[in-house]
């Protein structure tokens, strides 16, 4: 028994500096917070409510589930992107902008420091992402009036993949925090990356190469979180256009499995490089 | 301390706004030239059918007739045209056509004697027969006068004949009605069966055998007559036969004013025909809920509902009503008048009213007893309220007389001509109000215009419920009512006697959600300034 409580406060102690700094954190991004957060509010309040009750001609999507997957196109095009840029990019990148990755005897384990901060981030988007999540859904019971059962839980998957994604989008921005000089640069070019390169990157392979699935690119993956709220989820998961000799295929979201494995492989790989990077700049 | 209180109002009024903003939005009123406004919300309507009372629907509402098997059911033929198949001989004004339904039986073969002349039909077996069976149901009316029919088997050696089964069903003045049938130049009563019961239906049926084959007990050139299991026992050809080839029934020349129904003709020698088949039925049964409300309409507590999409402020030409109300289940039919001449040009330089209407797209979950599903059962489903109630009229009146141009353009083959048909008043009112009809407010006031100005006879208004008088067994009323926002809320059938044969009512609408959505909104709203206004007050403390 006294065994066991030595273990728990021992495992207390070492837990106790990533809460510390896990709480710090939240308070030092409040503001950050609180800007997507609004953002957020009038973004779903605006699509997903004034554009349908004061512009009577805009017609409602025919389902609950297509309105919703509507609704959260903006949160995987923009807000995911956005806030895990915003959120993350001074992970690592800003204790040694700031000088404090260069102190040799730290008080506090770097790593802690770093899963604190880490933390703390990840649980102000979440609660970003949450909260849209729950306006989306809370805002269409005025035209649907219902909330099917299985919906719910395509709601709620769709949820786990959001949330999936933005792990995989911090795991790469923390990647490039790891090896930017200051968070600014970071943001920025995790942006330009994610927002513009993927895109593009992603539209050059549909031209060129159609036949190839662009699996790897997290815009592409992101669609999966919209799509797997559809009543029927699309089987193939592409639609072709054939002219005259030319079949131009269109890749309409990843299969589950092939989503899933991507985003790992993003967390995974992501994660490890920068915690590779974090040490050997520290040396 | 000023400045927090300068704040405070300005907060506060924010949220004033913001809160007379989102209620405005939430009923959007659009004022039409006549003085009628709508309420183009976009909401989900839900409905439970709270009343069934199918004894009384079937006494009242429902009509049920029945269609037999049989080698010639007239299924298919058209109503008020000759049968196809069999050689209708018209003479003077008598006629042999096809009726939609007679005493519980649909598509029947009617034959009137209207004048001195005679009507008859002859069927030519598509092979000689030396034996076989005829059978069908009969119905006779009585004119009260001197009237005759005759049923024959005959052998046709063209240009010649014989008759070799003859019977005539006599009835004169003074009531004496009586079966015979004919040999060897005499008529001879008919042993053992009965007469026939004016407006009741027969059975008949005739075996004949020629040879030697034994048919039915049968020995060479006998036939036998069972009318309703009433066995006339063997009877003699007229003469002999070696096979008989033609089946003939014909009216009376001399006499007038008397109808026979001929239904469910079978031929024992058509393979798909059995002898006795033609006992077998199946119904038709018209006008069940579900023929006006799809899906489990007919279940106590079965939930339904509908959303609206969306509105749009349009304009439309004579053509846009003909395409988009009358003919918008018969698209094809609008497409061959457009090839005969009668195009959306055409239509609209003949017809040149415009009419202003408020159109809303909508989708339509069918009743279920269960849970409603996800998906709409009818992405389709429209609602148009014309912001003048007097164009209905307009339309009503354009669209029968463009009716009476195409049925008199002989251009048009007949059987296209046939398929258009004038509306009513009553029947237009009907088929807008199935499709939807919404109305403008103030809702009496617009459904009562749109009641005098079409002239229904059939329909009144009481405040904001539009009655329907209609017949089907018996009278009965629909009774249509309309909600605040011009939706129909509630569909009431009754009997003549005022009682409720079925009920569907509305279980609320989303517009109630909204106002809850709108409360918390604001309640929210108020938590976040007082929060910000109490960490402000503290600041400065």
């Amino acid at each position: 028994m006294e065994k066991f409580e030595d273990g728990l406060k021992f495992a207390y102690l070492e837990v106790k500096p990533v809460i510390h700094t896990f709480v710090f954190e939240l308070k030092k991004q409040w503001k950050k917070f609180v800007g997507f957060l609004v953002i957020s509010v009038l973004i779903v309040v605006l699509q997903s409510f004034i554009l349908y009750i004061l512009f009577v001609d805009n017609l409602l999507p025919t389902t609950h589930s297509d309105y919703l997957s509507g609704g959260l196109i903006f949160l995987t095009s923009f807000i995911i992107l956005f806030a895990s840029c915003f959120f993350f990019a001074g992970i690592i990148c800003a204790e040694f902008s700031d000088k404090t990755g260069y102190i040799v005897f730290p008080k506090i384990n770097k790593y802690k420091l770093i899963i604190g901060k880490y933390l703390g981030n990840l649980f102000l988007e979440t609660v970003v992402i949450a909260i849209y999540y729950f306006l989306v859904g809370f805002l269409s019971y005025f035209f649907y009036d219902q909330f099917s059962g299985t919906l719910l839980i395509r709601y709620f998957i769709s949820f786990v993949f959001a949330f999936l994604y933005m792990i995989a989008m911090s795991s790469f921005v923390t990647f490039f925090s790891s090896l930017m000089r200051s968070v600014n640069v970071t943001i920025v070019s995790t942006i330009m990356i994610l927002f513009i390169g993927f895109n593009m990157a992603q539209s050059f392979l549909m031209m060129l190469a159609p036949e190839i699935e662009p699996i790897y690119f997290l815009s592409y993956i992101g669609t999966l979180i919209t799509s797997i709220l559809l009543i029927e989820f699309p089987d193939p998961n592409y639609s072709e256009i054939s002219f005259q000799n030319f079949t131009f295929r269109t890749w309409l979201t990843p299969t589950i499995e092939m989503g899933l494995l991507v985003l790992f492989l993003y967390i995974t790989i992501g994660f490890i490089l920068a915690a590779y990077l974090f040490k050997r700049r520290q040396l | 301390m000023l400045r927090i209180r300068k704040r405070t109002i300005v907060n506060i009024s924010c949220i004033i706004l913001l809160g007379i903003l989102l209620v405005d939005m939430s009923s959007v009123v659009i004022a039409a030239d006549g003085g009628y406004q709508v309420a183009l919300s976009k909401e989900t309507e839900n409905f439970a059918v709270t009343q069934y009372d199918n004894s009384e629907w079937i006494k009242t509402v429902q009509r049920t007739w029945k269609l037999y098997d049989a080698t010639y059911n007239f299924e298919n033929d058209e109503i008020g045209e000759n049968p196809m198949g069999l050689l209708i001989k018209e003479i003077g004004n008598c006629t042999a056509r096809i009726e939609e339904e007679e005493d519980g039986h649909a598509q029947v073969l009617r034959f009137s004697d209207v004048d001195e002349y005679r009507v008859d039909m002859n069927y030519y077996f598509l092979e000689n027969q030396t034996h076989g069976s005829v059978e069908f149901y009969i119905k006779y009316n009585n004119s009260g006068g001197s009237d005759k029919f005759y049923i024959e088997g005959n052998e046709v050696n063209f240009p010649t004949g014989n008759k070799r089964f003859s019977i005539v069903y006599e009835a004169n003045v003074t009531g004496v009605k009586r079966w015979q049938y004919y040999m060897n130049g005499t008529y001879y009563s008919i042993p053992n069966i009965t007469l026939l019961d004016d407006d009741d239906w027969h059975h008949m049926t005739i075996h004949f055998e020629c040879g030697n084959n034994s048919y039915q007990g049968l020995e060479a050139n006998q036939w036998e007559i069972i009318l309703d299991n009433n066995s006339s026992g063997v009877l003699k050809f007229n003469g002999t036969a070696e096979y008989l080839n033609n089946f003939y029934i014909a009216t009376n020349q001399s006499d007038t004013n008397y109808s026979y129904y001929i239904d469910a003709l079978g031929f024992s020698w058509d393979d798909e025909y059995t002898v006795g088949d033609n006992i077998n039925n199946w119904e038709i049964v018209s006008t069940l809920p579900s023929d006006w409300f799809e899906g489990e309409s007919l279940k106590i507590g079965a939930q339904a509902k509908y959303m609206t999409r969306g509105w749009v402020d349009i304009s439309w030409t004579m053509y846009d009503v003909i395409k988009s109300i009358f003919l918008q289940d018969d698209f094809l039919l609008l497409m061959v008048i457009e090839e005969l001449g009668y195009n959306e040009t055409e239509i609209n330089n003949n017809y040149t009213d415009t009419f202003q209407l408020w159109y809303g797209l909508r989708v339509f979950w069918n009743f279920t007893i269960g849970e409603i599903e996800e998906e709409p059962s009818d992405r389709g489903p429209r609602i148009f309220i014309f912001q003048n109630p007097e164009d209905y009229k307009k339309i009503l009146d354009d669209y029968n007389d463009l009716i009476g141009v195409l049925k008199n353009d002989t251009d048009i083959p007949e059987k296209i001509r046939d398929e258009f048909t004038n509306f009513t008043a009553d029947e237009f009112i009907w088929q807008l109000v199935m499709s939807g009809l919404g109305t403008a407010n103030p809702f009496d006031t617009y459904l009562t215009a749109l009641v005098n100005e079409l002239g229904c006879e059939n329909a009144t208004v009481n405040e904001n419920t539009l009655i329907m008088d209609r017949l089907g067994e018996t009278k009965y009323s629909v009774e249509v009512t309309y909600g605040t926002l011009g939706t129909q809320t509630s569909f009431v059938v009754k009997n003549e006697d005022g009682i409720t044969i079925f009920e569907v009512t509305s279980t609320g609408n989303t517009i109630l959600v909204f106002y809850v959505i709108l409360a918390i909104m604001a309640v929210g709203l108020v938590a976040l300034v007082s929060f910000i206004l109490i960490r402000k007050r503290k600041f400065s403390r």
